[in-house]
């Protein structure tokens, strides 16, 4: 009878205390998993109004799976994820190999790459928008190399002789770097080692260096497409121009996160016995050899868990977008005009701005299946097998 | 067996550090010449760490590049934004207030809003990351330390509801808070996001760890279930709560999407993020003034972060890898 009481009691002051955090949760954050779902089968009827939902069933659930542009945005966050994590986590382990040494000032360096994550996103980006704008400073260095690569140097031999003789010597050496590479490549694989007639394996040879001269040089090739983007991103802003908007945007975020993976693999690398790399020592192995077979297996459940948050991140990136491309600039796919930054959470964004309230949740659902799909696979491919 | 006795042998014969033969060269006064290989050796350790102070500076370059560009565009003459000229002509007061000025600062607190959104900023901040922390202590010191009916539905229901991702929340949240008449209020902004279940687990963790011995020995001289709390417990989790309290300000400080969503444009209550976002539609092209306003936002948070620089990194990694 005593035990039942103290029980009673303990039961009462625990949720007492309990009380204000979970009065909050259940109303703010379990609640509304709820109440998403019975969002998701309604409409905002006339006026767009919240006291005009009306029941329209599997509806909206129907029009996401038709919706070109949900559809674009699951792409374009996907192209997004794929972007940041390779270049989250290369940047991050790369700074945390590079402090993982005996240097002078170490505390400083730590303290400089970690603080941009505490910083506001919006404001960041603000200022980012603003390094990238057109006549900005990444503009202006894009300038430079579109100017160089396109100066008219035998027009102007006459009155710049210096500028032109020089711009032409040095385009010299890029293109002649660029043929000789092509040449060296191309002479490991040559058409007699598979083609026995003399005659046809000489053809093929000229052909298959003619392609990829032509894939390279061509008015269509790589460096005619890389000039056709430069000078766009000249003429628009880095963030104006469709091919590099996305790269631009995921750039900054990489400078401003490469901190907080940093610490993380600074820790895992620094709890790495040194014994274990003495032994390798003695075994011969290189500094490649040790980080390969040493370090990248042990630092492995921080890839992990990096590449989850990648994803989980992309799936949530909006302030970034909204700050830097507002889902712009658009691009034309398929005779519909689609934002080429426009990622889920943005385009999320913009339903609840047309308050659409209903098609908005049935899109958090979705996007909440997507999610656990994903978490889901990436723990088969990479979860370390412990 | 022979295989091994080598491998000492070599070990043995390897030149000894480098630091120590020059010190034996110095010894050895009559002895100025250096074994070739060894100069070799200490030569490429210069090169090697001058490679490595490069590549450090570079990255802190690129890192703080943002910040260092900031405050020098929004110290710029109206209108100079895109000219590239830092350096004064002469080094006098004349030449440097050719290119600078203070003035953006005074336009943007006096002419626009934003003394008014950074008070308002830190009241939302401050005001979210007490009762956050405080409701998270409490918890966490409740799933730490007593047993109770559906403790352990209540702690999956938590786990589980931190796996979803936070823009799910977005439409739902702002209905229910729309509902509840709290659209464009300090209420609005600050209550929905007071429940931190990261925050709960943390606190737990760390409540785990104290002896329930000295809640017994105080429940022995009689201590009230408060006292137990106020006495004992908050005063040894102190170090993570300052933590958490610095994590929940962080994070209330720029949680831009929520206060977008939940105010009015030209409300009395926005804060900064969103005080510049609507102030970058009309003066978008104003950079100086842009970055002025952007510097109350980041350079507080930056003063913040080199503090009490341990709190925020240990509080922000660590939690994310004992998941």
């Amino acid at each position: 009878m005593a035990k039942a009481s103290y029980r009673s009691q303990e039961n009462k002051v625990s949720y007492l205390f309990l009380a204000p955090f979970l009065i909050i949760f259940l109303v703010f954050l379990a609640y509304p998993i709820v109440y998403s779902f019975f969002l998701s089968f309604q409409e905002a009827g006339t006026g767009y109004s919240l006291n005009s939902l009306e029941w329209v069933g599997l509806k909206n659930y129907f029009y996401l799976f038709t919706d070109i542009e949900f559809l674009w945005a699951v792409l374009m966050t996907f192209y997004y994820a794929l972007l940041i994590m390779p270049l989250g986590i290369l940047s991050s382990l790369v700074l945390a190999i590079l402090l993982n040494n005996k240097i002078s000032f170490k505390n400083f360096f730590r303290s400089a790459y970690f603080l941009p994550n505490v910083l506001d996103m919006l404001v960041i980006g603000i200022i980012w928008t603003l390094i990238y704008s057109k006549d900005g400073i990444v503009d202006k260095c894009i300038k430079l190399v579109f100017d160089f690569f396109t100066y008219d140097f035998l027009g102007n031999i006459t009155n710049n002789f210096f500028v032109s003789i020089f711009t032409m010597f040095t385009q010299g050496v890029f293109y002649g770097l660029i043929l000789f590479f092509i040449y060296k490549i191309y002479s490991n694989f040559p058409m007699s080692k598979y083609v026995k007639n003399e005659k046809l394996s000489h053809i093929l040879d000229i052909l298959v260096y003619g392609v990829a001269f032509v894939l390279i040089f061509g008015g269509g090739g790589l460096l005619g497409g890389a000039s056709k983007i430069l000078g766009s991103a000249v003429n628009n802003g880095v963030l104006g121009t469709p091919a590099t908007c996305m790269p631009a945007v995921v750039f900054a975020l990489v400078v401003k996160g490469a901190g907080f993976g940093m610490i993380l693999f600074l820790a895992a690398i620094q709890n790495i016995s040194e014994s274990v790399y003495e032994a390798a020592d003695i075994d011969g192995c290189n500094e490649v050899q040790k980080f390969f077979y040493i370090t990248l297996p042990l630092v492995k459940p921080i890839i992990f868990f990096m590449a989850v948050t990648g994803i989980i991140g992309a799936l949530n990136a909006f302030t970034e977008i909204y700050a830097m491309t507002k889902g712009g600039p658009i691009v034309t796919v398929l005779g519909k005009s689609l934002g080429a930054t426009k990622l889920t959470g943005y385009y999320l964004f913009t339903k609840w701005e047309q308050s659409e309230f209903g098609y908005a949740a049935a899109m958090s659902y979705a996007l909440l299946v997507l999610t656990i799909v994903i978490s889901k696979v990436q723990e088969k491919i990479l979860s370390p097998e412990d | 067996m022979s295989n091994k006795n080598e491998k000492i042998k070599n070990q043995e014969a390897a030149p000894p550090d480098a630091n120590l033969s020059s010190a034996v060269a110095v010894i050895e006064n009559n002895a100025p010449v250096m074994d070739p290989k060894l100069h070799a050796a200490r030569y490429n350790r210069i090169i090697t760490r001058a490679i490595l102070y490069f590549l450090l500076s570079v990255g802190a370059l690129v890192v703080l590049f943002p910040l260092i560009w900031m405050i020098l565009t929004a110290m710029k003459q109206p209108g100079t934004a895109f000219k590239f000229s830092f350096l004064p002509d002469s080094l006098s007061y004349e030449g440097f207030s050719k290119l600078y000025t203070l003035d953006n600062f005074k336009k943007v607190f006096a002419e626009f809003n934003f003394m008014k959104y950074f008070f308002n900023s830190i009241i939302v901040a401050s005001l979210a990351a007490v009762f956050a922390t405080t409701f998270a202590c409490m918890a966490g010191y409740v799933f730490a330390k007593k047993n109770f009916i559906y403790k352990d539905l209540l702690f999956y229901l938590l786990v589980a509801t931190m796996m979803i991702p936070g823009m799910m929340y977005l439409v739902p949240q702002f209905v229910i808070t729309v509902k509840l008449g709290w659209f464009d209020t300090y209420q609005g902004l600050i209550i929905p996001h007071l429940a931190n279940i990261f925050g709960v687990f943390m606190m737990r963790q760390f409540m785990r760890s104290i002896p329930d011995s000295l809640i017994e020995a105080a429940k022995l001289d009689g201590a009230s279930e408060w006292q137990i709390f106020t006495i004992i417990i908050v005063p040894m989790a102190m170090p993570i709560i300052v933590t958490l309290f610095l994590l929940t300000f962080l994070f209330h400080w720029s949680n831009f999407i929520w206060q977008l969503v939940i105010t009015k444009p030209g409300s009395a209550i926005l804060t900064i993020p969103v005080g510049l976002a609507y102030f970058s539609g009309p003066h978008g092209s104003e950079w100086e003034l842009m970055m002025a306003a952007s510097c109350f936002s980041i350079i507080p948070m930056a003063v913040l972060f080199l503090i009490a620089q341990n709190f925020f990194i240990e509080g922000m990694t660590k939690g994310a890898v004992k998941e």
